[in-house]
């Protein structure tokens, strides 16, 4: 007779302990894919940001060669121009490897791009002809589509990051988070040397 | 004899004519717009005044009698001119008939060197005759006047006859310049617009209620027969390249920055189905604006192209403070440029767009026709009372002319170009009818800060 008690006691546990883990695991896979499903959509904004930027690299080499033509003496402007989109296009961080250093060193770049950008068109000022050259108007307004793009770009970055570092950090997830190599993201700070969007006057 | 308007049956009557212009004046105002009665209330009410007034009092039979002599006596007047005047046609008929005579028995030769000199004596005896039929002609009058007190009645119609012609040619021309007004600048901004400012959180969207509209026009700068216009194109555009839109124009945008309000529609809304959506933002008070294609509708509508839209719309127009001919104009150079049709050239900026030109130039042939009717209606009516008031002056009371001054052949062109309404240079386009939307809501779209803004 107690032989049958200890069974049906132990089926019992049995049963109570492999429902616990039963839920315990629904419940890890169900965070993982959460915090996967976050993780993505940060790294496919963060994509985005890259696209914008490049995008920005891309009208730079027609922009030097329009300034040139009018402006060739202007030869301090054009070379550093040229060499911050050089530095800048050099430094790829990859999405799987966004740490804040290396975001902040992408930052600088770009930054340096800014301002060397905003020192070669600040350049018509002094050359009408280039001012008034259909190219060149052009080309300032495919610059200012780009920076908003980036603009654009960064902010949805910065809340899909936002939101994947909520996730990971809230718990239980981040039992889980800690054990499979989710580690919090870096996000874009306003840069405190003002990384000011090259302004585009008519 | 009385003063003119104490003649109360001859009052009313006139003042019942007079009021048939005024009347349709205010028909013809009353169907353009309200305002117009404000402008013509004035007239209306004085015309009414005089016309009720006189149909009152004209039934006074003393009225009645005093107009009946009035008219007898002129008749006479007119009858003893007529017999004047026949009596010295008759002597010029005579006249002619001898200079014929004279002329017809001279040989070829007399008649090359003396015709001049006959029809210079004879013209001569034409003046003489012409001075006795005018000296006794005023003399009768002179002497009719002393009698009657003068001839004040055909005068009196004269001028009734006159200024209902005159009523009758300004209403019409008043009507003519309403249906042909160019789209006024929008001048007037009301303490409402100068003070509210919108952003995306507040700005109503008709179009989460309403499928067909796609305009947001709270401050209402945009008249509502232009909102139709731009909703048909806008409408056009989604069932045919599937681009869901929202066009806003208001007086202020938040913080003057159309971008945020760009991204704000976009976020809280969604506009575009598979990201191919189109949110345009125009602040008109703040001469902001910016065109904002969707993620994936960026390579249809490029940011030079969204720049060259507003340059070439939006732009010129909103500078000379016309925001339905700017909207309009960008919507449909907008469904253009994905229809890949020729571009719409926009009309002068002192006219209207074109797309109611058509509608226009009906409303112009239908006042026209209305007014030629009444005109000769007029016309005819004064004629026939002339006739029978004895007014009219026949060719029995007029003396001939010179029949002995030679006329040389020049020819006079008299002509008139009678102008029409202005010249259509474009035609409207159907843009169709197309079933009425249920419901609404945008498809879930988003921006990737991509278009073209600016300033005016």
């Amino acid at each position: 007779m107690s032989n049958n008690a200890s069974k049906s006691g132990f089926s019992k546990n049995t049963l109570i302990i492999g429902a616990v883990l039963a839920v315990i695991v629904i419940w890890a896979i169900s965070a993982y894919n959460g915090m996967v499903k976050v993780e993505e959509q940060a790294t496919t904004e963060w994509a985005k940001v890259q696209s914008a930027y490049q995008r920005r690299a891309d009208l730079i080499p027609n922009l030097v060669n329009v300034v040139k033509g009018y402006a060739s003496h202007e030869k301090e402007t054009l070379e550093g121009v040229v060499n911050a989109r050089a530095k800048a296009t050099s430094i790829t961080v990859d999405a799987d490897d966004l740490t804040p250093e290396k975001l902040e060193q992408f930052q600088q770049a770009q930054g340096e791009l800014s301002q060397a950008l905003g020192k070669l068109l600040a350049v018509q000022e002094n050359y009408p002809d280039l001012k008034a050259n259909e190219n060149f108007m052009d080309l300032q307004k495919q610059l200012e589509g780009t920076e908003n793009r980036i603009n654009e770009a960064r902010n949805s970055f910065n809340t899909a990051v936002q939101e994947y570092n909520l996730k990971i950090r809230k718990f239980p997830n981040t039992l889980l988070a800690g054990i499979f190599g989710f580690d919090k993201m870096a996000k874009f700070e306003a840069d405190a040397a003002a990384q000011k969007a090259p302004e585009v006057q008519f | 004899m009385e003063l003119p308007f104490t003649n109360f049956k001859l009052t009313g009557f006139s003042g019942c004519l007079l009021s048939i212009p005024a009347l349709l004046f205010v028909g013809i105002a009353g169907v353009i717009g309200q305002q117009f009665y404000d402008e013509i209330s004035p007239y209306i009410i004085i015309v009414a005044t005089l016309a009720v007034l006189g149909v009152i009092i004209s039934y006074g039979k003393s009225a009645n009698k005093t107009h009946a002599d009035d008219i007898k006596n002129y008749k006479d007047l007119q009858e003893e001119l007529k017999h004047i005047t026949v009596k010295y046609n008759a002597n010029i008929s005579e006249l002619e008939t001898s200079y014929k005579n004279e002329i017809k028995g001279l040989s070829n030769i007399s008649k090359l060197t003396q015709k001049s000199t006959i029809r210079s004596n004879y013209s001569s005896k034409y003046t003489a005759i012409r001075k006795a039929y005018e000296k006794e002609r005023d003399q009768y009058q002179m002497v009719w006047k002393a009698t009657h007190g003068g001839i004040k009645l055909k005068n009196i119609w004269q001028m009734l006859f006159f200024i209902g012609f005159v009523l009758i040619l300004g209403a019409c021309s008043f009507s003519m310049g309403v249906t042909m007004e160019p789209e006024e600048p929008v001048t007037g901004v009301t303490a409402l617009m100068q003070s509210r400012t919108w952003s995306a959180d507040n700005i109503p969207m008709p179009h989460m209620t309403d499928g067909s509209q796609y305009v947001s026009n709270p401050d209402s700068i945009l008249s509502q027969n232009v909102v139709d216009s731009i909703n048909i194109v806008l409408r056009q555009m989604d069932e045919q390249f599937d681009i869901e839109s929202a066009m806003i124009i208001v007086g202020h945008i938040e913080n003057d920055d159309p971008i945020a309000m760009v991204r704000g529609v976009y976020q809280k809304y969604g506009v575009g189905k598979n990201n191919r959506g189109l949110v345009i933002v125009v602040g008109y008070l703040d001469h902001s604006y910016f065109i904002a294609p969707g993620r994936a509708l960026e390579g249809d509508l490029t940011d030079l192209e969204s720049d060259q839209l507003a340059r070439t719309y939006l732009i010129p127009s909103m500078k000379a403070e016309q925001p339905d001919s700017g909207m309009f104009y960008l919507a449909r150079g907008t469904y253009a440029l994905f229809a890949e049709k020729d571009m719409p050239v926009m009309s002068s900026l002192t006219n209207t767009y074109n797309g109611q030109e058509d509608e226009e130039d009906t409303e112009s042939m239908i006042i026209m026709l209305i007014f030629t009717v009444l005109l000769g209606g007029w016309a005819y009516y004064a004629n026939s009372m002339s006739r029978k008031l004895g007014f009219n002056s026949t060719s029995q009371t007029r003396l001939r002319a010179n029949p002995f001054i030679d006329y040389t052949t020049a020819a006079i062109a008299a002509g008139s170009v009678l102008g029409s309404s202005r010249s259509s240079s474009h035609s409207s386009g159907g843009w169709g009818g197309g079933s009425s939307h249920i419901g609404g809501g945008y498809g879930g779209g988003s921006w990737g800060g991509g278009g073209a803004g600016g300033r005016w």
